[in-house]
């Protein structure tokens, strides 16, 4: 099967900015994520995919057409924004089939699938009220249901779990999973290394409009995650004097003893040395959280 | 260009348009009541202050009128040559607050970027919001002269016992209408890349349309007759005037201007 998505130095500029830098990228068919801080241009590069942006220069082909010019190859897309991009003053109902209807599906058709989704991501409640009356993780629920309208083939999320609570932002990574297995392409743009670490997949970095990396999840924590901390959570507090035995720097609230410390480790391996320590000195862990870096951190490759 | 992309996108916009009462209300509350409250005025005018009237302000028509025909005489005057195009302001000004929001408020409200991600193309786009703004104005505005002229027509039958509307100057004001509210849609296409949101763009284009509304205010001072000749020049520069400026506004609009 060809590639969904070909691009070859694609330079877009605003004025005298340059948002990508001579960006080449061909997609696999699955997840894609694309990991970057905030003003790398993730939402721009996506933008340039569905023919939103027009390129500067270089060149955009999806399916072999070129987005910017044929409306007609959209049908194959779907995006889901950062930002719901619904309508507020219409109902959840009508919200979803105008959409639908541009893509020419009709209103039975429509009202299934879109019901389906609802009902698995327990919103099929708000069918029919406004978009303004509901809160911003329904209506980011509304907005993936949406995007998934044309079952398209190219699908293209822009930090699609941003205000869904934990079950919900679990339940859309299910389904991307699932999605991705069944021959479709999947573009992630994620700033969150928290999303990344739930995915095994192609992993692209991106810093100040470049491609810097094109790696795996799994890469990040062996390779380009050189240091990082977890808060060891401890279920009767600690003596400072033991953790210092231990050999790890940490910080804690308190001088004398702890019920939680921050400890800096060099790689997910210390993860299971570290407790294995804790624990033979009569700790009692009671958990571990992942302190996530800054994710401008990973993309220098430090 | 599919038909049917035409027709949802004018459907949401209309649908937008009125979903509140609180966006809609004004926007044609007001013109219908000025067209229920201007001709009861205009009679109650006509029937007092006629004659005081047309002998300081010297309107020929009036002037020129029996003692007994005067309060007639200026009840057709007012009748065409000031509600008349004061109704014809009415399209403008709807067309360019319904456009302006039409076209500014996908920018301001970030809606555009899931319009745009669909298989709608340029100018499947254009007409459905163009349709969306022009369609309102100018069914509000042809309601109002119904309204205006019944009204006008009933106090004129109840008092002297004659109509006085339609006359052929008031008919081709009406025809005079969906030219008068195009342009200011096209005025918020060419604009609309500029723009950042909707009181930007509703300040700009009110800015814009001003030249538009000369003619009413030329009328009103007695600086303009609506004579049939010059109705029909009107409509006839409006006509060419609408055409280039649509055109170059399609010309002009990318699908960027609604996002960036």
């Amino acid at each position: 099967m060809e590639n969904a998505i070909s691009v070859k130095n694609l330079y877009k500029k605003f004025g005298k900015t340059v948002a990508l830098d001579n960006i080449s990228f061909t997609s696999k068919e699955g997840v894609n994520i694309i990991l970057g801080p905030n003003g790398a241009g993730k939402s721009t590069f996506l933008r340039c995919i569905i023919g939103l942006y027009k390129p500067s220069s270089g060149s955009v082909l999806v399916y072999g057409k070129r987005p910017y010019f044929d409306d007609e190859i959209r049908n194959k897309m779907a995006l889901l924004s950062d930002n719901y991009a619904l309508y507020d003053f219409l109902t959840v109902k009508q919200n979803l089939r105008f959409f639908g209807n541009l893509y020419k599906l009709g209103d039975s058709e429509i009202y299934k699938k879109s019901k389906k989704i609802l009902k698995e991501m327990d919103a099929l409640k708000f069918f029919d009220r406004k978009v303004v009356e509901l809160s911003r993780g329904t209506k980011q629920k509304i907005a993936f249901c949406r995007a998934m309208l044309n079952d398209p083939d190219l699908l293209l999320l822009d930090e699609p779990t941003a205000f869904l609570d934990a079950s919900s932002s679990e339940w859309i990574r299910n389904f991307i999973l699932d999605y991705g297995r069944k021959k479709k392409t999947i573009l992630f743009v994620t700033q969150k290394l928290d999303e990344v670490s739930r995915f095994n997949s192609r992993l692209i970095i991106m810093r100040d409009g470049r491609i810097v990396e094109d790696t795996t999840t799994y890469n990040i924590y062996n390779e380009i995650m050189k240091s990082s901390s977890i808060l060891v959570r401890f279920a009767r507090p600690v003596a400072i004097s033991m953790l210092k035995r231990i050999g790890y720097k940490f910080d804690s609230m308190e001088s004398k003893e702890v019920s939680s410390a921050k400890f800096y480790i060099n790689s997910y391996k210390d993860v299971n040395l570290l407790i294995g320590k804790l624990i033979k000195n009569k700790a009692f862990v009671l958990g571990v959280d992942y302190i996530e870096p800054l994710v401008e951190r990973i993309s220098k490759g430090g | 260009m599919k038909l049917n992309k035409v027709y949802q996108v004018t459907w949401k916009d209309i649908k937008e348009t009125f979903s509140s009462i609180l966006i809609f209300g004004p926007m044609f509350g007001i013109p219908l009541a000025f067209a229920v409250i201007l001709p009861v005025l205009s009679l109650y005018i006509a029937v007092h202050e006629a004659p005081s009237i047309a002998a300081a302000i010297k309107i020929p028509n009036i002037s020129a009128a029996l003692p007994a025909f005067k309060s007639i005489a200026f009840m057709d005057y007012f009748s065409i040559n000031i509600l008349g195009p004061i109704t014809m302001t009415m399209p403008i000004i709807t067309s360019a607050v319904i456009a302006a929001d039409s076209f500014a408020g996908e920018k301001e409200r970030k809606t555009a970027e899931s319009l745009l991600s669909t298989p709608l193309s340029k100018t499947e786009l254009l007409l459905g919001k163009i349709f969306a703004s022009f369609l309102p104005a100018v069914i509000m505005a042809v309601i109002a002269f119904a309204l205006y002229g019944s009204i006008v027509n009933y106090l004129s039958f109840q008092q002297f016992h004659l109509f006085i509307l339609p006359t052929l100057p008031w008919l081709l004001m009406l025809a005079a209408v969906p030219f008068l509210a195009l342009a200011p849609i096209s005025i918020v296409v060419l604009i609309s890349s500029h723009v950042k949101g909707v009181k930007e763009a509703q300040q700009l284009t009110s800015l814009l349309v001003l030249p538009l509304l000369v003619l009413p205010f030329a009328s009103l001072l007695g600086l303009a007759s609506l004579s049939v000749s010059f109705m029909l020049y009107l409509i006839l520069f409006l006509a060419i005037f609408d055409f280039v400026l649509f055109y170059v506004s399609l010309a002009v609009f990318h699908r960027e201007s609604l996002i960036s």
